[in-house]
């Protein structure tokens, strides 16, 4: 029943009652009865009427209207299909419709995704591009040129689990793997000054590493901190990725000592990260703190609201992101 | 794995259109001790009491033990098993210990109350701390120490599942302070959390698992235990380190030691002071570092009430005590409330004391637009306000010190200038201290924290039960610590 027939109900009850009493009174035609009992009754059901008000109307509509509010700044989708009291029936099934709708949405979306995904797959055709890094890593072999024939297998293992790997949920170790393959052809660029610093407590890290989450999720992070943090950096500069897990949760925070940002820049983007849009399923490059962003939502949507991206930073002491994700054990499942 | 105890997951908070509690997130673990070092002020309060009773949030989640407690859909306003001690303390003076942490509790259901039972609970909850209460002393009549302890030990009983101190560093001498984070240490290793609220890194860091630094309601960072160091906190834009390394005025003290000291104190007694003596220099800053909290009343009788001593000399700018009460000043330790005039317009009160160096000053309206104009830029609008009401606490301590600054005494007495105030107005302090020192004005300042005072002292004197025992030279002060003072 919607706010507005509860209310109009109440107040049809309270009136009733109020000239029930008015009408027995009347008929006792005592003086003292009319001139006494009369304004107490009046009083006592203006008070009646004032508490059913503040209960039954200002309290649920500030709520559902702080609801409204959050869905319209961005901040909630999940919050305005759990609202408690809508205005009316008509509303509460309009919401649920909508939500059915954007559900939808969503899945359309990642599917169309998901199509440009294999599309690319099969322009680059993976089996010639890893036939054309072997052969360049065969030439450098023999040509006794080391560290390009490393830096060829590392590409070529990274483009193996970005391109290939099927699976959208991917074990921690097989994501930390692609990390250290990205960070390892990274550092042919940046030399020793560079450092990458995996902490897992070594009683927990078996476990931690069979823990699934969405595939390429910290690359992106890694990604970003390297090119806004340590890249700009004079000296060296440590990336540290640090897992733990409580019951429900796993926690990954990568952190670098690099530049940091500066506060109206971080302001910016710790907006975009509370602000939920599905713009991002269609955003063609990642680039900057985009990437961070659609990392963020890619969570929202697949977890929950709960789950997510937070980033804290300051100028020459460096950035850390902490990624909270479910802890899910056990087999590959389709979670999209 | 680690059990969590407390998750505050973005949250933001808004009162009267501010915002006080930015996207605010933070993790705390069972058996955690968290620092949580607030730069500023701004949503600090709302913060802990949002920890303790899920007030409303206009957007976050608050979990306890991975449930949500509090989330910005509804209001739940219900209260957390969480207890919090700070200075103001929460017990009943006139009752006893056990009476205080048995009975006068939620929960207590009991009529008839058996002392021996309690007595026994009490030596139980005492045995692993290896320390004795006295179970039907009056809570007033215990020291320090034994009352912080207890109010824990309540806290304990009551099922609190995390305890938050606060600032406990501003009331706990060295020792005491020391004795406090071996409990802290001992309750954490049984499964307590802590939430350790501090202005002092240094000390923060010798205690804490992790340290959250919070600046305008956001987290500014998260310090892990590797890095909770000096190294770091120098980086940070704040400049939290930058004077303990600032020796300049050391070296214009040292000329000025050859003339003759601006405070000369000689064997004096007075209530808990037993055979004290100092020499103080023009633009030298003196510690008297107590150790056991003796000092505090003998000096308010001393220097605010200005009362004789019983034996011994005190000497300002070589007159007597007595005859000197217009050389020195005296800063108490909530200057804000106790040494201004809120009614008063802000420039009489920073007026207040300048008849001392100009006669008829209050007859003479040019002085007063001429110290207006001297000070306006040093000051900002600010001085033409009408009243004290509303200014921020930064704006009244500027007037505390500007005042004395204007006054320009030969000795200034300070009492706990650093306590109960946010990072950033301690290190306006200590700038203002050091204008002070640069003026040639001695500064005497009695601290209970060894982590208030290095930054500005020149020489540090422990005294312990009313005794100086040990002179420390600013040259040595990088060597120490409050564990190794409190040896003393």
């Amino acid at each position: 029943m919607g706010l507005m027939v509860q209310l109009l109900f109440l107040y049809a009850l309270l009136f009733f009652a109020m000239l029930i009493a008015v009408v027995v009174l009347w008929s006792l035609a005592a003086e003292e009865i009319v001139s006494i009992w009369l304004p107490l009754l009046f009083s006592f059901f203006l008070v009646v009427l004032f508490g059913i008000t503040w209960q039954k109307i200002v309290v649920p509509f500030s709520e559902t209207e702080k609801l409204l509010a959050l869905f319209a700044a961005g901040y909630t989708l999940e919050g305005v299909y759990d609202i408690r009291y809508p205005y009316s029936a008509g509303m509460h099934d309009t919401l649920a419709r909508l939500n059915e709708l954007l559900q939808t949405r969503d899945l359309l979306q990642a599917s169309k995704r998901q199509e440009q995904y294999l599309a690319l797959q099969n322009q680059i055709n993976p089996h010639f591009l890893y036939n054309t890094l072997e052969g360049i890593r065969s030439e450098a072999l023999s040509a006794g040129v080391h560290s390009i024939a490393e830096m060829t297998e590392a590409l070529s293992t990274f483009f193996r689990y970005t391109i290939s790997t099927m699976d959208h949920l991917v074990t921690v170790e097989d994501e930390l793997g692609n990390i250290e393959t990205y960070f390892l052809i990274q550092q042919y660029r940046f030399g020793k000054r560079l450092q990458l610093r995996i902490e897992i407590d070594e009683a927990e890290r078996s476990e931690i590493y069979a823990y699934r989450l969405p595939k390429l999720i910290l690359q992106p992070i890694v990604e970003n901190s390297i090119l806004h943090g340590l890249e700009r950096k004079v000296g060296a500069g440590l990336l540290r990725v640090q897992l733990e897990t409580t019951e429900t949760r796993l926690l990954i925070t990568v952190s670098d000592d690099g530049v940091g940002m500066e506060s109206q820049e971080l302001e910016k983007l710790n907006r975009n990260l509370a602000i939920r849009s599905l713009s991002h399923v269609s955003e063609g490059r990642n680039r900057g703190g985009i990437a961070i962003v659609n990392v963020n939502n890619r969570i929202k949507l697949l977890f929950g609201e709960q789950y997510g991206v937070t980033i804290t930073s300051t100028p020459s002491v460096g950035t850390d992101v902490e990624v909270v994700l479910p802890r899910i054990v056990g087999e590959k499942t389709g979670v999209q | 794995m680690k059990k969590e105890l407390l998750w505050l997951d973005r949250i933001t908070m808004y009162r009267e259109n501010v915002r006080l509690l930015d996207s605010l997130s933070m993790h705390l673990f069972v058996g955690e001790i968290l620092g949580l070092i607030p730069i500023n002020a701004q949503g600090l309060e709302e913060l802990l009491d949002l920890i303790k009773y899920n007030g409303p949030i206009h957007y976050g989640y608050v979990w306890f033990f991975e449930r949500v407690v509090n989330d910005y859909r509804w209001k739940r306003s219900t209260a957390n098993p969480v207890a919090v001690i700070e200075k103001r303390s929460r017990l009943i003076g006139s009752m006893s210990v056990t009476d205080n942490i048995f009975v006068v509790r939620g929960g207590m259901k009991k009529y008839l109350i058996n002392d021996g039972v309690l007595s026994d609970q009490l030596e139980r909850l005492c045995e692993g701390l290896n320390i004795s209460i006295p179970p039907h002393e009056p809570v007033e009549r215990l020291p320090f120490f034994t009352r912080w302890l207890v109010e824990l030990l309540k806290a304990v009983v009551a099922g609190a599942r995390l305890i938050i101190i606060r600032d406990i560093s501003n009331v706990a001498s060295p020792v005491d302070l020391s004795r406090i984070h071996r409990v802290i240490r001992y309750y954490a290793s049984l499964g307590l959390s802590f939430l350790y609220v501090c202005n002092h890194h240094e000390e923060v860091f010798t205690l804490c698992n992790r340290t959250v630094l919070m600046e305008d309601g956001k987290i500014l960072k998260t310090l892990r235990a590797d890095q909770m160091n000096n190294d770091l906190m120098r980086r940070f834009p704040q400049g939290f380190v930058h004077f303990i390394d600032n020796d300049s005025p050391q070296k214009a003290t040292e000329k000025r030691r050859a003339e003759k000291p601006v405070l000369e104190v000689r064997n004096l007694c007075r209530e808990t002071i037993k055979d004290l003596s100092l020499s103080l220099f023009a633009g030298e800053c003196l510690i008297l570092l107590d150790l056991d909290n003796s000092l505090l009343p003998p000096v308010l009788a001393l220097w605010r009430d200005r009362k004789a001593p019983e034996k011994g000399s005190i000497r300002v700018a070589g007159r007597p005590f007595q005859k000197a009460r217009r050389l020195f000043a005296f800063i108490d330790e909530k200057p804000t409330r106790s040494n201004l005039f809120a009614d008063m317009s802000y420039l009489d009160n920073l007026c207040f004391l300048a008849d001392d160096r100009l006669p008829f000053f209050w007859t003479k309206r040019r002085y007063l637009r001429s110290i207006r104009r001297e000070y306006l830029p040093l000051i900002g609008p600010v001085i033409d306000a009408p009243s004290l009401a509303g200014l921020s606490l930064h704006d009244l301590y500027e007037l505390v010190y500007h005042r004395i600054l204007l006054q320009k005494p030969r000795l200034v007495f300070c009492v706990q200038p650093f306590a109960g105030i946010d990072m950033y107005q301690r290190l306006r302090i200590i700038q203002l201290l050091d204008l002070l020192r640069q003026r040639g004005i001695a500064v005497l300042i009695l601290a209970v924290s060894l982590s208030d005072s290095l930054q500005v002292a020149d020489r540090l004197l422990v005294v312990k039960n009313g005794r100086a025992v040990r002179e420390i030279v600013r040259q040595t002060f990088s060597s120490l610590d409050s564990v190794h003072i409190s040896k003393e």
